[in-house]
Protein backbone atom coordinates (compact mmCIF):
# COMPACT_ATOMS: atom_id res chain seq x y z
CA UNK A 1 0.00 0.00 0.00
CA UNK A 2 1.16 3.51 -0.82
CA UNK A 3 0.47 4.90 2.66
CA UNK A 4 2.78 2.31 4.24
CA UNK A 5 5.74 3.14 2.02
CA UNK A 6 5.48 6.90 2.45
CA UNK A 7 7.66 8.13 5.32
CA UNK A 8 6.55 10.52 8.06
CA UNK A 9 8.90 13.13 6.65
CA UNK A 10 7.28 12.97 3.20
CA UNK A 11 3.82 13.24 4.76
CA UNK A 12 4.90 16.18 6.90
CA UNK A 13 6.31 17.98 3.86
CA UNK A 14 3.03 17.47 1.99
CA UNK A 15 1.01 18.59 5.02
CA UNK A 16 3.14 21.74 5.32
CA UNK A 17 2.13 22.60 1.77
CA UNK A 18 -1.52 22.36 2.85
CA UNK A 19 -2.30 18.74 1.93
CA UNK A 20 -4.78 17.77 4.67
CA UNK A 21 -5.00 14.23 3.26
CA UNK A 22 -1.31 13.74 4.13
CA UNK A 23 -1.98 14.96 7.67
CA UNK A 24 -4.92 12.50 7.88
CA UNK A 25 -2.44 9.70 7.21
CA UNK A 26 -0.17 10.96 10.00
CA UNK A 27 -3.18 11.00 12.36
CA UNK A 28 -4.14 7.43 11.45
CA UNK A 29 -0.54 6.29 11.85
CA UNK A 30 0.10 7.84 15.28
CA UNK A 31 -3.27 8.22 17.05
CA UNK A 32 -2.87 4.87 18.84
CA UNK A 33 0.50 5.86 20.29
CA UNK A 34 -0.79 9.30 21.35
CA UNK A 35 -3.91 7.85 23.00
CA UNK A 36 -1.77 5.35 24.95
CA UNK A 37 0.44 8.22 26.19
CA UNK A 38 -2.49 10.39 27.22
CA UNK A 39 -4.50 7.55 28.73
CA UNK A 40 -2.24 7.71 31.83
CA UNK A 41 -3.20 11.39 32.15
CA UNK A 42 -6.91 10.92 31.57
CA UNK A 43 -8.63 7.50 31.51
CA UNK A 44 -12.06 8.98 30.60
CA UNK A 45 -12.69 7.98 27.00
CA UNK A 46 -14.45 11.18 25.85
CA UNK A 47 -11.87 13.49 27.46
CA UNK A 48 -9.10 11.28 26.13
CA UNK A 49 -10.39 11.65 22.57
CA UNK A 50 -10.48 15.44 23.02
CA UNK A 51 -6.89 15.44 24.28
CA UNK A 52 -5.69 13.28 21.36
CA UNK A 53 -7.46 15.61 18.94
CA UNK A 54 -5.97 18.71 20.62
CA UNK A 55 -2.50 17.17 20.35
CA UNK A 56 -2.85 16.72 16.59
CA UNK A 57 -4.22 20.24 16.11
CA UNK A 58 -1.24 21.63 18.06
CA UNK A 59 1.09 19.46 15.97
CA UNK A 60 -0.40 20.81 12.73
CA UNK A 61 0.05 24.40 13.91
CA UNK A 62 3.68 23.76 14.86
CA UNK A 63 4.50 21.51 11.93
CA UNK A 64 6.99 24.07 10.57
CA UNK A 65 9.05 23.64 13.78
CA UNK A 66 9.69 19.92 13.34
CA UNK A 67 13.15 19.07 12.08
CA UNK A 68 13.80 15.67 10.45
CA UNK A 69 16.90 15.21 12.65
CA UNK A 70 14.60 13.71 15.34
CA UNK A 71 11.88 11.10 14.66
CA UNK A 72 8.44 12.64 14.08
CA UNK A 73 6.96 10.21 16.61
CA UNK A 74 9.14 11.58 19.45
CA UNK A 75 8.25 15.16 18.56
CA UNK A 76 4.55 14.24 18.50
CA UNK A 77 4.82 12.46 21.85
CA UNK A 78 6.32 15.59 23.39
CA UNK A 79 3.34 17.61 22.16
CA UNK A 80 1.00 14.99 23.65
CA UNK A 81 2.69 15.24 27.07
CA UNK A 82 2.45 18.99 26.86
CA UNK A 83 -1.28 18.66 26.17
CA UNK A 84 -1.56 16.34 29.18
CA UNK A 85 0.23 18.94 31.33
CA UNK A 86 -2.24 21.62 30.18
CA UNK A 87 -5.10 19.24 31.05
CA UNK A 88 -3.73 18.85 34.60
CA UNK A 89 -3.42 22.63 34.95
CA UNK A 90 -6.99 23.13 33.72
CA UNK A 91 -8.45 20.44 35.95
CA UNK A 92 -6.61 21.96 38.93
CA UNK A 93 -8.15 25.37 38.23
CA UNK A 94 -11.68 23.96 37.90
CA UNK A 95 -12.00 21.28 40.58
CA UNK A 96 -15.32 19.40 40.62
CA UNK A 97 -16.37 19.87 44.21
CA UNK A 98 -19.75 18.90 45.55
CA UNK A 99 -20.57 22.55 46.29
CA UNK A 100 -19.85 23.70 42.74
CA UNK A 101 -21.98 20.92 41.29
CA UNK A 102 -25.09 22.64 42.60
CA UNK A 103 -24.38 25.69 40.45
CA UNK A 104 -23.94 23.75 37.23
CA UNK A 105 -26.63 23.30 34.66
CA UNK A 106 -28.36 19.93 34.36
CA UNK A 107 -26.73 19.26 31.00
CA UNK A 108 -23.27 19.68 32.46
CA UNK A 109 -24.03 17.35 35.35
CA UNK A 110 -25.50 14.76 32.96
CA UNK A 111 -22.37 15.10 30.84
CA UNK A 112 -20.17 14.38 33.83
CA UNK A 113 -22.21 11.32 34.78
CA UNK A 114 -21.88 10.01 31.22
CA UNK A 115 -18.13 10.67 31.38
CA UNK A 116 -17.89 8.62 34.56
CA UNK A 117 -19.79 5.81 32.83
CA UNK A 118 -17.13 5.88 30.12
CA UNK A 119 -14.59 4.62 32.61
CA UNK A 120 -14.72 0.93 32.00
CA UNK A 121 -14.06 -1.69 34.59
CA UNK A 122 -10.60 -2.23 33.08
CA UNK A 123 -9.49 1.35 33.74
CA UNK A 124 -10.31 1.44 37.44
CA UNK A 125 -6.74 1.39 38.68
CA UNK A 126 -5.54 4.20 36.39
CA UNK A 127 -8.58 6.19 37.49
CA UNK A 128 -7.73 5.56 41.16
CA UNK A 129 -4.10 6.55 40.61
CA UNK A 130 -5.14 9.79 38.91
CA UNK A 131 -7.71 10.53 41.66
CA UNK A 132 -4.86 10.27 44.13
CA UNK A 133 -2.43 12.37 42.07
CA UNK A 134 -5.15 14.99 41.45
CA UNK A 135 -4.46 16.28 44.96
CA UNK A 136 -0.97 17.34 43.92
CA UNK A 137 0.01 20.43 41.87
CA UNK A 138 -0.06 20.03 38.06
CA UNK A 139 3.76 19.98 37.75
CA UNK A 140 4.12 17.17 40.31
CA UNK A 141 1.29 15.28 38.66
CA UNK A 142 3.02 15.52 35.28
CA UNK A 143 6.30 14.34 36.75
CA UNK A 144 4.83 11.37 38.59
CA UNK A 145 2.56 10.37 35.69
CA UNK A 146 5.39 10.44 33.17
CA UNK A 147 8.06 8.97 35.42
CA UNK A 148 6.06 6.32 37.31
CA UNK A 149 3.19 5.40 35.02
CA UNK A 150 4.77 6.02 31.63
CA UNK A 151 8.26 5.00 32.78
CA UNK A 152 9.84 7.91 30.92
CA UNK A 153 13.35 9.08 31.85
CA UNK A 154 13.68 12.40 33.67
CA UNK A 155 15.43 13.90 30.64
CA UNK A 156 12.27 13.38 28.60
CA UNK A 157 10.10 14.84 31.37
CA UNK A 158 12.41 17.87 31.39
CA UNK A 159 12.10 18.25 27.64
CA UNK A 160 8.31 17.90 27.67
CA UNK A 161 7.86 20.40 30.50
CA UNK A 162 10.52 22.84 29.25
CA UNK A 163 12.58 22.58 32.45
CA UNK A 164 16.33 22.06 32.86
CA UNK A 165 17.42 18.56 33.91
CA UNK A 166 18.68 19.76 37.30
CA UNK A 167 15.39 21.55 38.00
CA UNK A 168 13.50 18.39 37.00
CA UNK A 169 15.58 16.30 39.42
CA UNK A 170 14.83 18.69 42.29
CA UNK A 171 11.14 18.78 41.38
CA UNK A 172 11.07 14.99 41.14
CA UNK A 173 12.56 14.65 44.65
CA UNK A 174 9.96 17.05 46.05
CA UNK A 175 7.10 15.41 44.17
CA UNK A 176 8.06 11.99 45.55
CA UNK A 177 8.05 13.43 49.09
CA UNK A 178 4.60 14.91 48.54
CA UNK A 179 3.38 11.59 47.17
CA UNK A 180 4.77 9.79 50.23
CA UNK A 181 2.81 12.12 52.53
CA UNK A 182 -0.32 11.58 50.45
CA UNK A 183 0.03 7.81 50.62
CA UNK A 184 0.49 8.03 54.40
CA UNK A 185 -2.64 10.11 54.69
CA UNK A 186 -4.69 7.46 52.89
CA UNK A 187 -2.90 4.54 54.62
CA UNK A 188 -1.56 3.23 51.34
CA UNK A 189 1.76 1.45 51.66
CA UNK A 190 4.58 2.25 49.26
CA UNK B 1 -12.00 11.80 53.47
CA UNK B 2 -12.36 8.59 51.44
CA UNK B 3 -9.33 6.91 49.97
CA UNK B 4 -9.16 6.64 46.17
CA UNK B 5 -7.70 3.19 46.71
CA UNK B 6 -10.65 0.81 46.60
CA UNK B 7 -8.54 -2.13 47.73
CA UNK B 8 -6.92 -1.39 51.12
CA UNK B 9 -4.41 -4.22 50.73
CA UNK B 10 -3.05 -2.77 47.52
CA UNK B 11 0.22 -0.82 47.78
CA UNK B 12 1.23 2.13 45.57
CA UNK B 13 3.67 -0.13 43.70
CA UNK B 14 0.83 -2.62 43.03
CA UNK B 15 -1.43 0.19 41.82
CA UNK B 16 1.22 1.50 39.45
CA UNK B 17 1.97 -1.99 38.13
CA UNK B 18 -1.74 -2.69 37.60
CA UNK B 19 -2.23 0.67 35.90
CA UNK B 20 0.57 -0.09 33.44
CA UNK B 21 -1.36 -3.14 32.31
CA UNK B 22 -4.42 -1.05 31.44
CA UNK B 23 -4.79 0.21 27.88
CA UNK B 24 -7.35 2.54 26.31
CA UNK B 25 -9.98 1.51 23.79
CA UNK B 26 -8.93 2.43 20.24
CA UNK B 27 -9.74 6.02 19.33
CA UNK B 28 -10.32 7.49 15.89
CA UNK B 29 -9.96 11.25 15.84
CA UNK B 30 -9.25 11.48 12.09
CA UNK B 31 -12.60 13.10 11.19
CA UNK B 32 -12.61 15.40 14.21
CA UNK B 33 -9.09 16.63 13.44
CA UNK B 34 -9.93 17.09 9.74
CA UNK B 35 -13.08 19.11 10.52
CA UNK B 36 -11.21 21.27 13.03
CA UNK B 37 -8.33 21.94 10.62
CA UNK B 38 -10.66 22.79 7.74
CA UNK B 39 -12.56 25.31 9.86
CA UNK B 40 -9.25 26.72 11.18
CA UNK B 41 -7.83 27.15 7.67
CA UNK B 42 -11.10 28.72 6.47
CA UNK B 43 -11.05 31.32 9.25
CA UNK B 44 -7.35 32.04 8.56
CA UNK B 45 -8.15 32.62 4.87
CA UNK B 46 -10.88 35.11 5.82
CA UNK B 47 -8.42 36.86 8.13
CA UNK B 48 -5.81 37.11 5.34
CA UNK B 49 -8.48 38.54 2.99
CA UNK B 50 -9.34 41.20 5.57
CA UNK B 51 -5.65 42.08 5.93
CA UNK B 52 -5.36 42.40 2.14
CA UNK B 53 -8.28 44.86 2.21
CA UNK B 54 -6.40 47.06 4.69
CA UNK B 55 -3.26 47.01 2.58
CA UNK B 56 -5.34 47.89 -0.49
CA UNK B 57 -6.86 50.84 1.36
CA UNK B 58 -3.36 52.10 2.24
CA UNK B 59 -2.21 51.75 -1.38
CA UNK B 60 -5.31 53.67 -2.55
CA UNK B 61 -4.43 56.46 -0.15
CA UNK B 62 -1.19 57.03 -2.05
CA UNK B 63 -2.64 56.91 -5.57
CA UNK B 64 -2.00 60.07 -7.72
CA UNK B 65 -5.49 61.53 -7.14
CA UNK B 66 -5.19 61.41 -3.34
CA UNK B 67 -1.60 62.66 -3.46
CA UNK B 68 -2.62 65.73 -5.58
CA UNK B 69 -5.41 66.59 -3.12
CA UNK B 70 -3.00 66.11 -0.20
CA UNK B 71 -0.34 68.39 -1.77
CA UNK B 72 -2.96 71.04 -2.50
CA UNK B 73 -4.24 70.89 1.08
CA UNK B 74 -0.70 71.24 2.49
CA UNK B 75 -0.04 74.22 0.15
CA UNK B 76 -3.23 75.98 1.29
CA UNK B 77 -2.33 75.37 4.95
CA UNK B 78 1.20 76.77 4.46
CA UNK B 79 -0.21 79.83 2.70
CA UNK B 80 -2.67 80.40 5.52
CA UNK B 81 0.09 80.14 8.14
CA UNK B 82 2.31 82.53 6.18
CA UNK B 83 -0.44 85.15 5.79
CA UNK B 84 -1.33 85.03 9.50
CA UNK B 85 2.38 85.42 10.49
CA UNK B 86 2.83 88.40 8.15
CA UNK B 87 -0.25 90.10 9.60
CA UNK B 88 0.93 89.69 13.17
CA UNK B 89 4.43 91.11 12.38
CA UNK B 90 2.97 94.18 10.67
CA UNK B 91 1.00 95.17 13.78
CA UNK B 92 2.18 98.57 15.22
CA UNK B 93 4.39 98.29 18.26
CA UNK B 94 2.89 99.74 21.42
CA UNK B 95 4.37 103.01 22.69
CA UNK B 96 6.66 102.50 25.64
CA UNK B 97 7.32 105.30 28.10
CA UNK B 98 9.70 103.44 30.29
CA UNK B 99 13.05 105.36 30.21
CA UNK B 100 15.04 102.24 30.91
CA UNK B 101 13.54 100.49 27.91
CA UNK B 102 14.14 103.58 25.81
CA UNK B 103 17.78 103.58 26.94
CA UNK B 104 18.34 99.95 26.03
CA UNK B 105 16.53 100.22 22.73
CA UNK B 106 19.13 102.76 21.61
CA UNK B 107 17.36 106.09 21.94
CA UNK B 108 19.36 107.41 24.92
CA UNK B 109 22.81 107.46 26.44
CA UNK B 110 23.54 105.07 29.29
CA UNK B 111 25.58 107.79 30.98
CA UNK B 112 22.41 109.91 31.37
CA UNK B 113 21.51 107.59 34.21
CA UNK B 114 24.73 107.84 36.10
Amino acid sequence: MESDTVTDQQLVERAREGDLGAFDQLVVRHQGMISRCLFRFCPHQSDLEDLVQDSFIKAFRKLHLWKPTAPFENWLRRIAYNTGHDYFRRSKRTPTSQSSLGEESNELILGRIEDKMDVQEDYQITEQVQQLLAELPADDRLLLTMHYLEERPLAEVAEAAGWSLSKTKVKSFRAKNKLRKLLNRYDISE
Amino acid sequence: MTSPNKNPNQSWTDMVAASRKEFPSPVDVRYGVRAELESMLRSETTHVEQETDWIQALVNLFNPGFVKIGVAAVFVCMLAIDVSTTLSSSEPEPEINDPLVTLYSGEGEWSDWL
